[in-house]
């Protein structure tokens, strides 16, 4: 039912400006139904008359010295901004260096020959601007936003942080080990993981199939960093690009004054290896134990920047997988309900792009969603494009265009695209004309070109017990651990812990610990172990803003025979309980979890001989013996999923580790897994827990105090 | 460049070549933005400021109804309405409105503070119509049904559990905005949260709801502003074939808030089952926006509240360690604002501590005045935010519409600016002593909650 305002108001409506009644439900219509359609309801009104889009002028030049120059003047607003490119990036890291030139981004804001990292935040914050610096794959650039007045300044400050970057010792220490944490933290998201797989297969020894590791960051020291510096960070290679309330004889002077001194040899060439090519689809199953959910990839290589079907295939694009409107997530999340999302993407990098199509599903349904990717790809290969479902595609892209060039820096941001990519500046100027021009037809060729669901890496991260068999009809399936090794299929089982641990090294004590939120003092936790006849009791707290933990884990004071635990969890508005007991030789008990993690569920499971309950790891790994390079697997119950999963804990390090509790000589034990963390354990048995780092947020537990 | 505002249509045709001068070529000047401002003969103002060097077009409504407008036992009606304009309306069946402004390359969306709610678009030159047409359907035949209705209602009190009642701070927040500082019985306008009270929203009844929109939904109470590549002449003709026949609704009741702030000092504690640390707020009487004392109050938050140069940080956080966090802010309304500090503790750190480096702090601008650098910085810093935003269509929309609706001109975006910039050290120094003081102010604690059991 439809309520108007009143008969009197419409009454009052010019005549022809709306329907008469209003069906009660109109059908979601297509939009631009004739008008007058059968419900009575009025169509929106076609578009208007087509405006030539002038794209904003802008200039180009270059300085003696070789850098180029683009400058947009666009007086509308006294807001001035700096980008400035180097054209190198992440692709020329050497593979054993993996992750250089993205510490190189990061710390060129942090401390030049005359300003320290936080004279440099204060000088830019002073002017109410902002600096920024990162790397990408190709390139690194240093950005900056001032208001007009301060275009000196701005170009002050980027030219100083470009061209005398110091990389002092301690910022590179903390940028490394935020690095490290990040690279920690993204082992244990199945995305990131997918997409690393994704990478690896796709691109092989090409660069772009390298992510950095742990190993090879933490492999990187402050002098590898200068001398990427020395040896790219040269004028043949720097695009400055200066737009807004600005004048280009100004710009002139002031790029000269500040980066007229700079010279360097020109570069040599650059070549890329080719991109290994493949001639069937294979599965690469990334087994994540205990995954709830599933993240797949599902592509291949695609064009380099400049193939003439790069218009048609963004075309393609919006209708496969772009946005909320296109096919994949109309059919894997409006009709099947798999998925929060599903999309596509053609990259257009400096060499070779791919063509990925990427979902995030419920573990049961992963094989199905798989198979719709695939027969997505093939219908559009197969099936031409019904006429309207291409025209909303064609205006959509050609009408947010528009709204991509409104500022002067998204202006000058397309031009240094083009310029970035050796491309024509038509490619961006003409956008709108190329995508109009674009038919039917070409969508379906460009589809049957470079589009090959046959030759496809089918990534999936998940846990592969559940999801190995639904996936081997669908293309020969190539296992992987989280680690990146392969694996075999004997893998997937559970393995029995390989030794036997000695519970009675435990003594009765009492740990209290602080939690530390970028090194702030931010809640308290405490472990009591104590016995209770044949048997350890652990009761511990944690309590703190980020979250609130009790538990309580039983076992046997000989031997670690588990017996019981009962854990409650709030983080934010999220609680979580687990209630597990051991009889009969089985764990039997629940989970209550949260909707999003799956809901609550029973737990029945098999005990193995050496498995653990959650919280008894910390215990078994003091009465263990540790010595660097040792590794010990663990079976552990996961209290979110109620698998059992062998959980690695690997000794890489020793070191002395001061805590609030004192100085201790400790080992430094790294658990991968979904949790990824970082242990560091007093050395004298038994070997205490007194600091634990969790992956990817600089969220710490360190010991404050030990009692018997 | 001249201002024009018009009455009637015929004079406005007239003036028109006049309002369309070339784009300035010499120094930019934030506030010089060409605008056209007239009203239909059914009341909707209409301001257009057409800029042939845009790209795109922005289409925005402010209806004159925020939360102040809402009457006891009635509160969240606004905020239902910014979710109510999205559930279909005469010739727009539900879902539709996002689908066609995407479809044509655009983008959304719609807002409500205490003082006004927005709807927005973005679109391509050529589709700016589509924004137009929709806008003009939904005002004038939203469809209101006990369905759409208490569909809506859920998705509001489910946004009020997410956004107030899960968050740490949450209740305090609404305490130190809404509760703390107004006394309800001189100034209920202010005196309650945008976000609605369940109660309220379990007790709308569609009559109700219906008797909200006829008044507030009127075109004699909004203003439309279209910003961007368009043919003024054109948009002209848009705007009256699409609401020129909506009819207009009776004046709104004017808002009272005659005794805001009767109840100060007070002094609260709320018990907070989200919150691990305690938190102090100290909330004061403050003015509206356009009050000759607004910009220096807003200039002195800066000062003491904002980002890592701040007194408030460097003292509490930096040097004492006693705060995890600090901040400081003005809310300036249509009618009396706000100064709002918060700080929240740190581990160990009581409440008390907290004050008393609050108040230390206060004293000390309050004795001793600020810095010529401090001052400076803090015009910068206020100056540069305000003209960052204005480089898209929507922000120079926004922008007018902001002047308009809280300073009743769109042109004091020409002046507006200047007033900021020509705060003195001596003005800081006057207001900090004049409304930053201990009786002009509620005082909020947070304690953490001990009972484990969080409230279901």
């Amino acid at each position: 039912m439809k309520t108007n305002r009143s008969n009197a108001r419409r009454g009052a409506v010019l005549a022809g400006a709306i329907g008469v009644l209003a069906a009660a439900c109109a059908p979601a219509a297509a939009p631009v139904a004739a008008p007058g359609a059968a419900t009575g309801a009025q169509a929106p009104p076609p578009p208007l008359a087509e405006r030539p889009l002038q794209f904003p002028d802008f200039r180009e030049t270059r300085l003696p010295n070789g850098m180029a120059l683009i400058v947009v003047e666009q007086p509308r607003q006294p807001v001035a901004s700096i980008s400035l490119y180097i054209r190198s990036g992440a692709a020329l890291d050497p593979a054993q260096q993996a992750g250089r030139a993205g510490m190189v981004g990061d710390l060129l804001t942090q401390g030049t020959q005359t300003r320290s990292a936080q004279q440099i935040a204060d000088a830019i914050e002073g002017v109410g601007g902002r600096i920024s610096a990162s790397a990408g794959g190709d390139w690194l650039s240093v950005g900056t936003s001032v208001l007009a007045e301060h275009l000196p300044l701005a170009f002050d400050l980027v030219s100083d942080v470009t061209l005398r970057p110091t990389f002092p010792q301690q910022e590179f220490e903390n940028i490394r080990r935020r690095t490290l944490s990040a690279l920690q933290a993204q082992a244990g998201q199945a995305g990131a993981q997918a997409q690393r797989r994704f990478l690896a297969e796709v691109y092989g020894e090409h660069p772009y199939g390298i992510s950095p590791i742990p190993g090879t960051v933490q492999g990187l020291t402050r002098e590898d960093l200068v001398s990427f510096h020395r040896e790219h960070f040269i004028p043949s290679q720097a695009l400055l690009v200066v737009s807004g309330d600005v004048r280009l004889a100004e710009v002139e002077a002031l790029a000269r004054r500040h980066f007229g001194e700079w010279q360097g040899a020109p570069a040599a060439a650059r070549t890329f290896p080719t991109v290994p090519t493949r001639d069937a689809s294979r599965v690469y199953l990334v087994h994540r134990p205990g995954s709830v959910q599933s993240s797949i990839w599902v592509g291949h290589a695609g064009i380099t920047p400049d193939h003439r079907d790069f218009f048609a295939l963004q075309v393609l694009n919006k209708i496969l997988g772009q946005g909320s409107d296109a096919r994949l997530f109309q059919i894997l999340r409006e009709e099947k309900g798999w998925t929060y999302g599903a999309y596509s993407r053609f990259t257009r990098p400096q060499d070779v792009g791919y063509f990925a199509a990427t979902a995030e599903v419920r573990t049961e349904v992963t094989d199905s969603a798989v198979a719709e990717i695939m027969h997505q790809l093939r219908r559009l290969r197969d099936e031409p494009v019904p006429a309207e479902e291409f025209q909303a595609a064609v205006s959509f892209l050609a009408g947010s265009f528009p709204l991509r060039i409104e500022t002067p820096a998204q202006v000058a941001s397309q031009v240094a695209q083009a310029r970035l990519l050796g491309l024509p500046v038509e490619d961006v100027t003409q956008f709108r004309e190329r995508i109009l021009a674009v038919t039917p037809a070409d969508v379906q060729r460009v589809a049957r070109e470079h589009v090959r669901p046959d030759q496809a890496a089918i990534v999936v991260v998940g846990d592969a017990t559940q999801i190995l068999a639904g996936l081997e009809p669908i293309a020969p399936v190539v296992l992987y651990d989280l680690e990146g090794a392969r694996i075999e299929r004997d893998a997937l089982q559970v393995r029995a812990a390989e030794e036997r641990f000695d519970a009675s090294r435990l003594r009765p004590m009492t740990l209290t610990f602080q939690m530390l939120v970028q090194d702030n003092p931010m809640g308290t936790g405490s472990y009591r172990i104590v016995r209770n006849g044949g048997d350890w009791v652990v009761t511990s707290t944690v309590d703190s803003p980020v979250m609130r933990q009790e538990s309580e884990v039983r076992f046997g004071a000989a031997d670690f025979a588990p017996r019981s635990s009962r854990m409650e969890m709030q983080q934010g508005p999220a609680q979580m309980r687990s209630e597990l007991r051991v009889a009969d030789g089985r764990v039997r008990g629940n989970l209550e979890l949260p909707p999003q993690a799956g809901g609550s569920r029973e737990v029945d499971v098999e005990l193995i001989p050496g498995m653990l309950l959650p919280g008894m790891d910390q215990w078994v790994l003091a009465a263990a013996d540790l010595s660097e390079g040792r590794s010990i697997s663990l079976p552990i119950l996961d209290p979110t999923s109620g698998s059992v999963a062998n959980v690695t804990f690997r000794v890489t390090g020793s070191e002395n580790v001061t805590v609030p509790a004192g100085s201790f000589p400790a080992f430094r034990l790294e658990a991968a897994g979904p949790q990824p963390m970082t242990l560091y354990l007093r050395q004298a048995a038994p070997h205490v827990l007194l600091r634990q780092d969790f992956a990817g947020a600089p969220v710490s537990l360190v010991l404050q105090s030990m009692e018997n | 460049m001249q201002r024009l505002r018009w009455s009637r249509p015929g004079i406005a045709v007239l003036l028109l070549s006049l309002a369309l001068p070339a784009a300035a070529q010499d120094a930019a000047r934030p506030g010089d933005i060409p605008f056209q401002s007239y009203r239909l003969d059914n009341g909707l103002h209409v301001i257009l400021a057409p800029d042939p060097t845009s790209t795109a077009v922005a289409v925005n409504v402010w209806y004159d109804v925020g939360s102040r407008h809402e009457r006891r036992g009635r509160s969240g009606f606004g905020h239902l309405f910014e979710h109510l304009m999205f559930q279909g309306s005469e010739n727009v069946p539900r879902g539709q409105h996002m689908q066609l402004v995407e479809r044509a390359g655009g983008s959304l969306n719609a807002s409500i503070t205490e003082d006004r709610t927005n709807y927005f678009q973005t679109l391509p030159p050529d589709r700016y119509n589509l924004g137009l047409w929709l806008e003009s359907d939904r005002m004038r035949s939203l469809r209101i049904t006990e369905e759409n209705m208490r569909r809506e209602v859920e998705v509001v009190k489910e946004e009020r559990r997410l956004r107030v009642d899960n968050q740490p701070y949450g209740t305090s927040q609404l305490q130190a905005l809404y509760y703390g500082p107004y006394d309800p019985a001189g100034c209920f306008a202010y005196g309650h949260s945008v976000i609605g009270s369940m109660e309220d929203l379990n007790a709308a009844e569609l009559r109700d709801v219906q008797e909200f929109f006829d008044l507030y939904y009127a075109p004699n109470n909004a203003t439309l502003t279209v910003v961007g590549a368009f043919d003024p002449a054109e948009a002209r003709a848009l705007i009256e074939q699409y609401f020129g026949g909506i009819p207009s609704a009776p004046a709104a009741p004017a808002v009272e808030c005659e005794n805001p702030f009767a109840n100060l000092p007070s002094r609260e504690t709320m018990r907070d089952t989200n919150a691990r640390l305690p938190a102090f707020w100290a909330s004061y009487g403050g003015v509206s926006a356009g009050h000759d004392d607004s910009y220096a109050l807003s200039l002195l938050a800066n000062i003491i509240g904002q980002g890592e140069s701040s007194r408030l940080h460097q003292r509490l956080v930096q040097r004492e360690q006693a705060a995890v966090g600090t901040g400081m802010f003005g809310v300036f309304r249509r009618g009396p604002g706000l100064l709002v500090v918060q700080a929240v503790a740190n581990q160990g750190v009581d409440t008390d501590r907290l004050e008393q480096l609050v108040d230390e702090e206060i004293a000390r601008v309050r004795s001793e005045g600020v810095t010529a650098d401090e001052l400076e910085k803090a015009k910068n810093r206020y100056r540069a935010t305000a003209v960052m935003g204005r480089q898209s269509v929507m922000g120079r929309a926004e922008a007018l519409q902001w002047h308009n609706h809280f300073l009743g001109d769109p042109a004091a975006i020409r002046t507006e600016l200047d007033r900021y910039m020509a705060v003195t050290l001596d003005d800081i120094r006057r207001v900090a002593d004049r409304y930053l003081v201990p009786n002009n102010r509620a005082v909020i604690i947070t304690e953490p909650a001990t009972a484990a059991a969080p409230e279901e």
